[in-house]
C-alpha cells in the first residue's frame, strides 16, 4: 500500500511540479515568518528577528533540494537535468566533443568489428546437439612430431573406452559425379555409420547410414549435401532411393542433409559415403591401413582430462600390437582430446585473440586520451563546479553530473563505434583470408550491439572516474578565490595526466612492436626462395576414373598424349605434370633404404614421394645441383631412376655425391639416383623443406595429376584451351582446381597479410592517439606556464632555453612510456611466436625501430607546443594575469 | 550563532514528528516548536531535516498535508496523522520502549 502511495505521490509531484514548488516556497516562508514572530515576542526588533530566522533556516534552496530528494522522482528528474545540462556542455565545446567522440568511436568501433569476427568464429557454439560434449581425438607421435590415428587405434578406442557415448571416424576423398549435368569432381567425405548420430544431426530428407552399412563390401549408398541436391538435382524430393553415378559406379541416395549442416573440418564435402573400414587389431608391416580422423561425444559430466586418461590406458594396451617398424614409430604415442570447437578454429584462434588484445589496447589508449581531455576541461570548469557546490550541490550530486557527462560521451562514442564497426565488418567480409571459417557471414548482430553498449558504458566509467576524482579534490572556496582564466595547478591532477600519457605511449609501443614483428615476418616470407619460378604458371588437376583407366599403361598413355597436345598450344612454353603442386602439401611419404648404408635410427628415415613428368623440374625452374634431370628415356622398360632434393642429399649422404647410389623405397624395386635438384617448397613457404624423392611418372604412374603449363603471357587466358584439349581426349573427365601458381603462392600469404595489415592499422591508430595525448598534455602545460615562461624570457632566457625547457618534459614522458612499453612488449610478443617467421619474438631490430618511431612521433607532438612556448612574448604573458 | 542543540538520536525524527501529531494537526513551525518545548530545549530540529522528513512521511502515507488558515489568519500547511500513521506510531513506540529498556538495563548493569 505504502508503495502505491509513494508511487502516486511521486507521479503527482512530477506532473504538478509548479504547484509543488509554489507550495514549498509558501511553506518555508510561513516557517520563517512564524520563527520571526516568536523571536519578536522574546524582544527582538522585527529586522533582527527576521534575519535570525533566516539564518536558522539556512539556504532555502538547500532545504528545498533536501525536500525534493526525499522522493524517488527526484532521481529521475536530476537524471533528466543532468542529461540536458550535459548535452548543453557538450554543445558549448564542440571541439572537445568531436575529438572525444571520434576517439571513442575509433576505440569502440575496432573492438566491435573484431568482436564480430570473434563472436562468429570463436564464441558461437557449433551447430550440433550439445556441441560442448563433442571432441576430436588424435594420437600425438613424438618421433614424428605429428599427429595421426590408424584405423586399428580407432576401433580399439571405440570398443574399449568408458567415457564416450559414441565415436565416429571420417576421411576426405574426391568423387567424380557423372550423369547429372557436366561431369564434376566433388569434395566428398567417407564417414562411419555413426557419424551423424554422434553429431546429433539428422538428414532433412531420407535417413542417415544404418549401423552395418559401413562394413567392407556393404551397400553402395550416399548422402548428399543440401547444396549438391539443389545445384545438381533441382532439389528433387523423389531423388531419395534413386541411384546416381559416382566414379562410374552406381550409388543409392539415402538422404539429404539440412541446408545449415556444417562439416567438422574446414572444408565442406558435397556428399558422404560410408567409410568401409575393416576391423582389425594391431599393425604389422605389409598390412593395409587407413589413417582416419576421429570425433566422439563424451558422456555427460566427463572432463577432457578424464577422457584423455581413459584413452591413455587403452594406448598402453595397444603398444604391444604394433609390429616391426610401427612399434618404433608409435612408441610414446599420446592420445589427445580437444573440443571440436577448438579443433575447428585451429590456428585462427591465436590470431584472433591477438587482434582482440590489440583492439583492447587501442580502446585503453582512447580512454586515456578522453580522460586527459576531460581533466584539461575539468580545470576550465572548476569555477562552475565550485559555484554549484556553493549553491548547495552536494559532492555526490556533482560527481553524478560529471559522470553523466562522461556516459553521454561514451554513448555518442558507442554509436559512432557501431557505425564504424559496420563499415569494418563489410570490409573484413570481402578482404578476410580464406582460412577464417564463416568470415563470409559475419554481421553486426544483437550480440555485437550488446557488446558495444557494454564496452561504451565501461569506457564511460573508466574515463569518467578521473574527472570525478579530480572534482572531489577541488575545494570550492579556493577555486572561487582564484582570479583570471588560469585554473588552479593541482599537482595530483598533473601527475594523473602524465601517467595517462605514459600509459598510452607504452601501450602504443607494444602494438607497434607486435605489428613490426609481423611485418618483418611477412617480408622474410616474401623474400623466401620457393625453389622455383612461380610466375606464368597455369595449374589444373585432371583425375582418371578407376574403371576406364585401371592399368598404369592406360594412365601413362593418357597423360602422355594430353601433355603432347598441350605443348602444341600457342603461348605455351612447356606442359608438364606432377602429383603434388608446390605449396599445396604432399600426398605421400615413405620409408626407404640406401644400399650400403645402415638404416638410421636417430632420425625418421622417410621422405616425401613426388611423381613428375620428365621435364617438370626443368620447366618449373628448379636448379639442377648434380647429375641429370629425368628424360623421356626413363620409361617403363628402362632402368629405374629417382632424383633427390638437396635436403635429402645433405641429410643422408652428407658431403658425398648421391648420384649413382641405389635406393629402395617402401620395399619396392631398387632404383638408381640420377640427379640432385634444389629444394622445392612442397608444404608451403613456412615449412622447412623435407627430404624428397622424385619418381618419373613413366616408371610410377598415378591416376590423378596436376597439369602445369609454363605460359608466355597471362596464364588464365589458356584455361579454355586447356579444357578443350582434355575434352578432345575424353569428354567425361573433369578439370578442376584451375589456378595460377601466383594465386596459390598468394593464398599462402593471405592470412599473414591480413593479420599484419590489421595489427599494423591498429598500431597506427594507437600511435596517432598517443601522439594526440602527449600533444594535449604538453600544450596544456605550456598554457599553464605561460606566465612563468614570460618571466623567464623577461629575465633573459633565450628561445632555445625555453624550447629545451618544454621539450625536456616531453622527452621524460616519452622515455618513461617507451621503457615501460619495451618491458611490456618483451613480455607479450612471445604470444605471437607461432605467427612469426624468420624473426624471434624479441627481435632487437623491431624493438629499436618501434621505439624510434614512437619516440620521434612523441617528440614531434611535444615540439609543436614547445615551439609555441618559445615564441611567448613576455609582455603579453605578464599582462595575461 | 545559537548554541548548538543536541542532535537527535539517529532515526528518531520520524517518530517524534508522528508523536507531535498524535493529538492534533500542526504546521511545520508548530512541530519544530513542539519538539523543542517538550524536550525542554534539548532537541532543536532544523528546517533542513524537518521538511525532507515531512515529504518522506507523506510518501509513506503516514501523514497527510492540507492548507488551512492559522490562528493569526494566514495560510499554513498542516500535517495530520493518517490511520496508517497511527499504527506506525504505535509500532515505533512499542519498539522504542523495548529498546530503551534494554539500553537502560545495559547501562545500569554493574
Amino acid at each position: 500500500m505504502s508503495f502505491l502511495t509513494n508511487l502516486i505521490g511521486g507521479i503527482r509531484a512530477l506532473v504538478r511540479k509548479k504547484q509543488g514548488e509554489r507550495e514549498m516556497d509558501d511553506e518555508l516562508r510561513a516557517y520563517v515568518d512564524d520563527a520571526a514572530q516568536e523571536k519578536m515576542r522574546s524582544g527582538m526588533s522585527p529586522e533582527e528577528a527576521l534575519r535570525a530566522a533566516r539564518v536558522e533556516m539556512g539556504s532555502t534552496d538547500a532545504v528545498k533540494e533536501g525536500i525534493r530528494s526525499a522522493g524517488w522522482e527526484s532521481t529521475l528528474e536530476t537524471l533528466g537535468q543532468d542529461i540536458r545540462y550535459g548535452l548543453r556542455q557538450l554543445r558549448i565545446d564542440p571541439a572537445f566533443t568531436t575529438v572525444a567522440v571520434v576517439t571513442l568511436g575509433l576505440g569502440i568501433g575496432v573492438n566491435a568489428a573484431i568482436f564480430t569476427v570473434v563472436n562468429r568464429v570463436l564464441l558461437r557454439p557449433l551447430p550440433y546437439t550439445n556441441p560442448d560434449r563433442l571432441v576430436w581425438i588424435t594420437d600425438f607421435i613424438p618421433r614424428q612430431n605429428n599427429t595421426l590415428v590408424f584405423d586399428s587405434d580407432y576401433f580399439a578406442w571405440a570398443r574399449q573406452n568408458q567415457v564416450f557415448e559414441g565415436m565416429a571416424a571420417y576421411g576426405g576423398t574426391e568423387l567424380t559425379l557423372t550423369g547429372a549435368g557436366d561431369s564434376a569432381r566433388l569434395d566428398a567425405s567417407r564417414v562411419t555409420a555413426g557419424f551423424f548420430s554422434v553429431l546429433g544431426v539428422a538428414p532433412e530428407l531420407g535417413r542417415a547410414f544404418l549401423p552395418d552399412e559401413d562394413r567392407p563390401g556393404g551397400p553402395q549408398v550416399c548422402i548428399l549435401s543440401h547444396k549438391l541436391w539443389q545445384s545438381r538435382f533441382g532439389a528433387n524430393a523423389t531423388l531419395v532411393g534413386k541411384a546416381i553415378t559416382l566414379d562410374g559406379k552406381s550409388y543409392t541416395v539415402l538422404g539429404v542433409l539440412p541446408a545449415d549442416f556444417e562439416f567438422v573440418a574446414n572444408y565442406q564435402p558435397e556428399l558422404y559415403i560410408p567409410f568401409d573400414l575393416r576391423e582389425i587389431s594391431g599393425i604389422a608391416p605389409g598390412e593395409q591401413h587407413m589413417i582416419v580422423n576421429v570425433i566422439a561425444r563424451m558422456k555427460p559430466g566427463i572432463a577432457l582430462e578424464r577422457a584423455e586418461s581413459n584413452l591413455a590406458l587403452i594406448n598402453q594396451g595397444l603398444a604391444s600390437t604394433y609390429k616391426g617398424g610401427y612399434a618404433k614409430m608409435m612408441a610414446g604415442a599420446r592420445a589427445q582430446v580437444i573440443t571440436l570447437q577448438r579443433r575447428r578454429v585451429g590456428d585462427v584462434r591465436l590470431a584472433l585473440l591477438v587482434l582482440m588484445g590489440a583492439v583492447g589496447f587501442v580502446l585503453l589508449i582512447a580512454c586515456a586520451n578522453v580522460a586527459n581531455l576531460q581533466l584539461a576541461r575539468g580545470v576550465r570548469r572548476e569555477k562552475e563546479m565550485a559555484l554549484r557546490a556553493a549553491l548547495g550541490a552536494g559532492r555526490g550530486r556533482l560527481a553524478r553530473q560529471v559522470l553523466t557527462e562522461s556516459l553521454l560521451l561514451a554513448v555518442l562514442g558507442g554509436a559512432a563505434g557501431v557505425w564504424l564497426a559496420a563499415l569494418c565488418v563489410s570490409a573484413l567480409r570481402m578482404l578476410g583470408p580464406p582460412n577464417i571459417p564463416h568470415l563470409a557471414d559475419i554481421q553486426v548482430d544483437s550480440h555485437v550491439l550488446i557488446f558495444s553498449a557494454a564496452v561504451a558504458l565501461l569506457t564511460g566509467l573508466v574515463f569518467g572516474i578521473f574527472p570525478v576524482l579530480a572534482a572531489k579534490a577541488t575545494q570550492p572556496g579556493e577555486s572561487l578565490k582564484e582570479s583570471g582564466v588560469r585554473g588552479s595547478l593541482t599537482p595530483g591532477r598533473e601527475r594523473t595526466r602524465a601517467a595517462l600519457v605514459v600509459m598510452e605511449l607504452a601501450l602504443a609501443l607494444v602494438l607497434l612492436t607486435g605489428a613490426g614483428l609481423l611485418i618483418r615476418s611477412f617480408v622474410h616470407l616474401t623474400f623466401t626462395d620457393p625453389g622455383f619460378d612461380p610466375h606464368n604458371l597455369l595449374t589444373a588437376r585432371v583425375g582418371l576414373p578407376n574403371n576406364q583407366y585401371q592399368q598404369p599403361a592406360q594412365q601413362r598413355a593418357f597423360f602422355q598424349s594430353l601433355l603432347a597436345s598441350l605443348r602444341t598450344l600457342p603461348g605455351v612454353d612447356s606442359a608438364e605434370a606432377t602429383v603434388s603442386l608446390p605449396f599445396e602439401g604432399y600426398m605421400m611419404m615413405a620409408g626407404f633404404e640406401i644400399a650400403g648404408h645402415p638404416t638410421r635410427t636417430d632420425v625418421n628415415q622417410g621422405a616425401v614421394i613426388s611423381i613428375v613428368s620428365p621435364g617438370y623440374l626443368h620447366a618449373l625452374g628448379v636448379p639442377l645441383v648434380s647429375g641429370r634431370n629425368f628424360t623421356d628415356q626413363d620409361s617403363a622398360g628402362a632402368p629405374k631412376v629417382v632424383v633427390l632434393n638437396r635436403t635429402f642429399a645433405r641429410a643422408f649422404f652428407g658431403n658425398d655425391d648421391p648420384v649413382g647410389q641405389r635406393i629402395q623405397v617402401a620395399g619396392e624395386d631398387w632404383t638408381t639416383v640420377a640427379g640432385v635438384v634444389g629444394d622445392l617448397r612442397q608444404a608451403g613457404l613456412v615449412a622447412k623443406p623435407e627430404p624428397e624423392i622424385f619418381f618419373p611418372y613413366l616408371q610410377m604412374s598415378y591416376p590423378e595429376m596436376a597439369i602445369v603449363l609454363r605460359t608466355k603471357g597471362e596464364p588464365l587466358a589458356l584455361t579454355g584451351a586447356l579444357r578443350a584439349r582434355v575434352d578432345n581426349l575424353d569428354r567425361s573427365l573433369p578439370v578442376f582446381d584451375i589456378s595460377t601458381m601466383d594465386q596459390i603462392a598468394g593464398e599462402q600469404l593471405a592470412s599473414r597479410k591480413f593479420n599484419m595489415a590489421l595489427l599494423g592499422i591498429f598500431a597506427l591508430v594507437a600511435v596517432a592517439l598517443a601522439a594526440v595525448g602527449i600533444y594535449g598534455v604538453m600544450s596544456y602545460a605550456v598554457t599553464q606556464r605561460t606566465h612563468e615562461i614570460g618571466i623567464r624570457v623577461a629575465l633573459g632566457a633565450a628561445q632555445i632555453d625555453v624550447l629545451g625547457l618544454v621539450l625536456r618534459q616531453g622527452i621524460v614522458l616519452a622515455a618513461v612510456g617507451i621503457s615501460i612499453g619495451l618491458a611490456g612488449a618483451f613480455g607479450l610478443t612471445r604470444f605471437l611466436s607461432s605467427l612469426l617467421y624468420g624473426v624471434r619474438p624479441t627481435d632487437a631490430v623491431t624493438f629499436i625501430a618501434g621505439s624510434c618511431v614512437l619516440g620521434g612521433v612523441a617528440l614531434l607532438a611535444a615540439y609543436i607546443p614547445a615551439r609555441r612556448a618559445a615564441c611567448v612574448d613576455p609582455l603579453v604573458a605578464l599582462r595575461h594575469e | 550563532m545559537n548554541p548548538r542543540a543536541a542532535d537527535l538520536v539517529q532515526g528518531t525524527l520520524d517518530m517524534l514528528i508522528l508523536k507531535t501529531l498524535q493529538l492534533e494537526p500542526r504546521h511545520g513551525y508548530g512541530i519544530a516548536q513542539r519538539i523543542e518545548q517538550i524536550s525542554r530545549g534539548v532537541f532543536r530540529v532544523n528546517p533542513g531535516s524537518l521538511f525532507p522528513a515531512f515529504r518522506r512521511l507523506e510518501r509513506q502515507g503516514w501523514i497527510k498535508a492540507e492548507w488551512r488558515p492559522t490562528e493569526n489568519h494566514r495560510r499554513a500547511k498542516y500535517y495530520r496523522l493518517t490511520e496508517r500513521g497511527r499504527g506506525q506510531l504505535r509500532t515505533e513506540t512499542a519498539e522504542w520502549t523495548k529498546q530503551l529498556a534494554a539500553i537502560t538495563r545495559i547501562m545500569e548493569a554493574s
